[in-house]
């Protein structure tokens, strides 16, 4: 259908192919998107097929250096004369056995299993080797040890104490297991690209051309090989603070790591989807709890994020406009009063409205001083669910409105002015610029910025922890209130109750939600930037 | 031909009453707009004032003499300096410390973030090679999972190597992952004209050089923006420092010790003014900083998203 038909149809139709359209958009992203997860699996399926492909031509073409290569990485480097390459390639090669060697056999059974050995008590004279003649006496719990200890002191007459002998610490055998198999992963990569190096460094000089010197080498790091340079840093410490961390704890989704099994009292095991079964209703009443807490706050989450968002926008636009607004005066003054609030840290100011807000506050001393509330009264906001929510959806505009003014701002000067020119000689209204030009351009230039907002909002742990921190508390939910968000309580299940397999549960769903919107962002914007210009 | 001759006549008559008829409307929309404008300017004021009174409420609040919560709105005994004095020279919170504190860490995080940034940016900007999309696709996943997910493994890792608990592990956890955040940067770059580098790498240049004689020195905005919210970071987080420093007092970055004054019921009573005058103390700084460099901040904010 072509743009004109389109425009053709009576609105309620147009409205409707709208709908269908994104709906539709939605659902094709949503199969692009198991689809472009399906392609990289075979990709790296592929990619490892070629390898091995590479591998068997580099072991039948090569000649002795080569193939000892695949022994001693390095060697054919070194033949070729690219010595500290090959010497390089050679150490990380012995650093990596020996790293296997020491720590990384048991570091991957340690991974698997999650450890064996628990905690152990038992009686002892010198506080520390079991006391003679008791060496089958272990208990795994203190309170035997100690009932055990005062029949063997009251039998000898000596003073013996009980003493601990320290079990596996499963969640630290989770991380160095997992950072095992990185490393495992890695050489193999490092491997194969060496061995595959080897042989283009033999078939390079059979055929007498030339061979990078150490010096070259070093110079292409500056020049085509620059992004290995600048990527180095940056990407090592995504992968150490953000890649290991975070598999650690979606790992930790599927034991059962929490209060009643954790260092050191006792170890932690792979429960598989007992979890997630729990969080779809399944798994008795402790489940039940969870399951029902996670519905009605993920519900609270999105109403937040829809309120947050789009208030903010709206309002921030609105006095952009204002501000930027012909005629209007002292344009630096009245951008600079609003954005006051973004220096001023959250923690402070959040914490100040809290003050404020809460009974016996700053906003009660001044009713009842101005005679507005009778004194025996208590100002009552923060103590009730509905009223709570609201005054946290509020005072988050006073929080988010500057970013959008300083935002938008920048993009209503952007407006082309030719565009409310012409619209000013054909006659047009206020309202009617407002509405066929100021609003669509702007939309068009912040839709895909709103969905990221949206998800931020999600996200935003500092506006619910500082202003309620998640009050008023209810007795129906599994360690949260009733303005809790799901970040807000996948934060208090981790500091607060040490619930840690619960909250990898958390953050993953949480993580579905928001790849969600995202992807509408993703399509919509992608359909956008197809159209390349607005005006 | 008549209708050739009459028609200047007429149009010279229709040009007059449009003139008078436009006067008159003239008239009228100036009156309408200063109106709206009244109007305006009433809505701008109210709003404005409702964005100050919180921070006003704060300095209001630091000043006044005495060291719990404010009961009746004018204070009984007056107003005070004191609490700002007692902050710096007491010995019972190390508040100089942790200024001392956070601006170390600042200082470290600002460096190490904004060459991160920066690098991270040029390259997915302007540099191309294999692993590129699906970097930044990555980038793009690892980016929707919460931040607070991976915490405590972060501690169990800093525990692990033996730096939990110090200034270094702080300084490491605020910017090792930093580069993840190089789209405001990127979109910058992309919208500086790519015949710079091709000039410059005509006459020899290398993309080291590319990136900083030409890439960076044309891109203040874009550096200052980057290092001014790298270097507000740790000045007002409370979450990250609470959960690496733990009870550390010495190493408390000024925002976890000044939080940590007032989160038990004793220490409201005792320090919530005190906690006001330290606030504002770390405010001030931060909001001169800020302003004197909004107008990167809004170049910064709308560079990428206008032209990303």
């Amino acid at each position: 259908m072509t743009y004109v038909e389109f425009m053709e149809l009576p609105s309620n139709e147009r409205a409707k192919l709208k709908f269908y359209e994104f709906w539709a958009k939605l659902g094709r992203g949503f199969c692009n998107f198991f689809i472009s997860i399906g392609r990289f699996f075979l990709r790296l399926g592929l990619n490892i097929r070629k390898s091995f492909k590479e591998l068997g031509y580099a072991f039948s073409h090569g000649d002795m250096w080569t193939r000892l290569s695949f022994l001693f990485l390095g060697v054919s480097h070194i033949r070729r004369k690219q010595i500290l390459k090959g010497i390089c390639y050679l150490l990380l090669e012995a650093l990596f056995i020996l790293y296997i060697v020491v720590l990384g056999v048991n570091a991957v059974k340690g991974l698997i299993t999650l450890g064996n050995t628990e905690i152990h008590y038992y009686c002892s004279l010198d506080g520390s080797t079991i006391a003679t003649g008791y060496e089958g006496f272990v208990f795994s719990d203190q309170a035997s040890a100690m009932a055990f200890c005062q029949f063997y002191n009251a039998g000898n007459g000596v003073p013996g104490d009980i003493s601990v002998k320290y079990g596996d610490n499963s969640s630290v055998l989770l991380l160095f297991g997992i950072l095992a198999v990185i490393l495992i992963i890695a050489f193999i990569a490092f491997y194969s690209h060496v061995v595959k190096d080897s042989i283009e460094v033999q078939e390079k000089k059979e055929a007498h051309l030339y061979l990078n010197t150490a010096f070259d080498d070093f110079r292409e790091l500056l020049d085509k090989k620059f992004y290995l340079t600048l990527l180095f840093f940056p990407v090592l410490g995504v992968c150490i603070f953000t890649i290991l961390p975070l598999i650690d704890m979606i790992l930790m989704a599927f034991t059962n790591y929490n209060q009643s099994h954790q260092y050191p009292a006792s170890l932690f095991d792979w429960i598989g989807l007992t979890n997630f079964n729990n969080l779809f209703g399944g798994g008795g009443s402790s489940g039940s709890i969870f399951s029902y807490t996670f519905f009605h706050i993920l519900g609270w989450t999105l109403i937040w994020a829809f309120f947050a968002t789009f208030l903010n926008y709206f309002l921030g636009m609105l006095l952009a406009m204002l501000i930027n607004k012909k005629g209007i005066k002292l344009k630096k003054l009245w951008r600079t009063l609003f954005v006051f609030s973004i220096a001023v840290p959250q923690f402070v100011s959040l914490l100040t409205w809290n003050k404020f807000l809460s009974s016996s506050g700053f906003v009660e001393i001044i009713l009842k001083t101005w005679g507005w509330m009778a004194q025996g009264d208590k100002l009552t906001v923060l103590d009730y669910t509905s009223s709570a929510r609201i005054a946290i959806i509020l005072i988050n505009l006073w929080i988010g409105v500057p970013y959008t003014i300083l935002s938008t701002s920048g993009i209503l000067m952007n407006i082309p002015a030719d565009l409310y020119e012409s619209a000013q000689i054909d006659g047009a209204k206020p309202a009617t610029i407002y509405l066929k030009i100021t609003l669509p351009y702007i939309l068009f230039v912040t839709g895909p910025y709103l969905i990221t907002q949206f998800v931020g909002n999600i996200n935003n742990f500092n506006v619910i922890y500082f202003l309620t921190a998640g009050a008023p508390t209810t007795n129906n939910y599994m360690n949260a209130g009733t303005t809790d968000l799901l970040v807000t309580w996948l934060y208090k299940l981790t500091v607060n109750s040490a619930n840690y397999s619960y909250a990898a549960v958390i953050g993953i769903m949480t993580f579905v939600i928001c790849a969600f919107f995202s992807l509408i962002a993703y399509k919509n914007s992608s359909a956008m930037k197809n159209e390349e210009d607005f005006a | 031909m008549i209708n050739a001759k009459y028609a200047p006549e007429q149009k010279v008559l229709t040009d007059q009453t449009d003139k008078a008829a436009e006067e008159k409307k003239y008239h009228s929309m100036r009156t309408k707009n200063a109106i709206v404008n009244t109007f305006s300017y009433i809505f701008l004021a109210v709003l404005g004032i409702l964005w100050i009174i919180p921070i006003f409420g704060v300095f209001y609040i630091s000043i006044r003499n005495e060291s719990g919560q404010p009961i009746t709105l004018v204070p009984a005994d007056g107003f005070t300096m004191n609490h700002y004095l007692y902050l710096l020279t007491t010995d019972e919170y190390p508040f100089k410390v942790w200024f001392f504190n956070t601006m170390i860490v600042a200082l470290c995080v600002m460096l190490i973030s904004t060459v991160f940034v920066l690098a991270v940016a040029y390259t997915m900007s302007r540099l191309r090679f294999k692993t590129r999309k699906g970097l930044m696709n990555i980038n793009l996943i690892l980016g929707m999972f919460p931040g607070f997910m991976s915490m405590i493994a972060v501690y169990n890792i800093l525990k692990a190597v033996g730096i939990d608990g110090s200034l270094a592990s702080l300084i490491l956890v605020y910017s090792a992952s930093s580069g993840m955040g190089f789209y405001i940067a990127k979109g910058f770059f992309d919208t500086v004209s790519k015949s710079l580098d091709e000039a410059a790498r005509i006459d020899g240049a290398n993309n080291f050089k590319v990136f900083y004689k030409i890439i960076v020195p044309l891109s203040k905005p874009i550096v200052v923006y980057t290092m001014l919210t790298s270097f507000m970071g740790p000045w007002v987080d409370y979450i990250f420092s609470s959960v690496i420093l733990r009870v550390n007092t010495q190493n408390y970055t000024v925002a976890l010790g000044l939080y940590n004054m007032v989160s038990t019921r004793e220490g409201m009573n005792q320090n919530f003014t005190a906690f006001f005058a330290g606030s504002v103390m770390i405010s001030i700084p931060i909001m001169i900083l800020f302003l004197a460099t909004q107008k990167y901040y809004v170049s910064g904010v709308t560079g990428g998203s206008v032209k990303g």
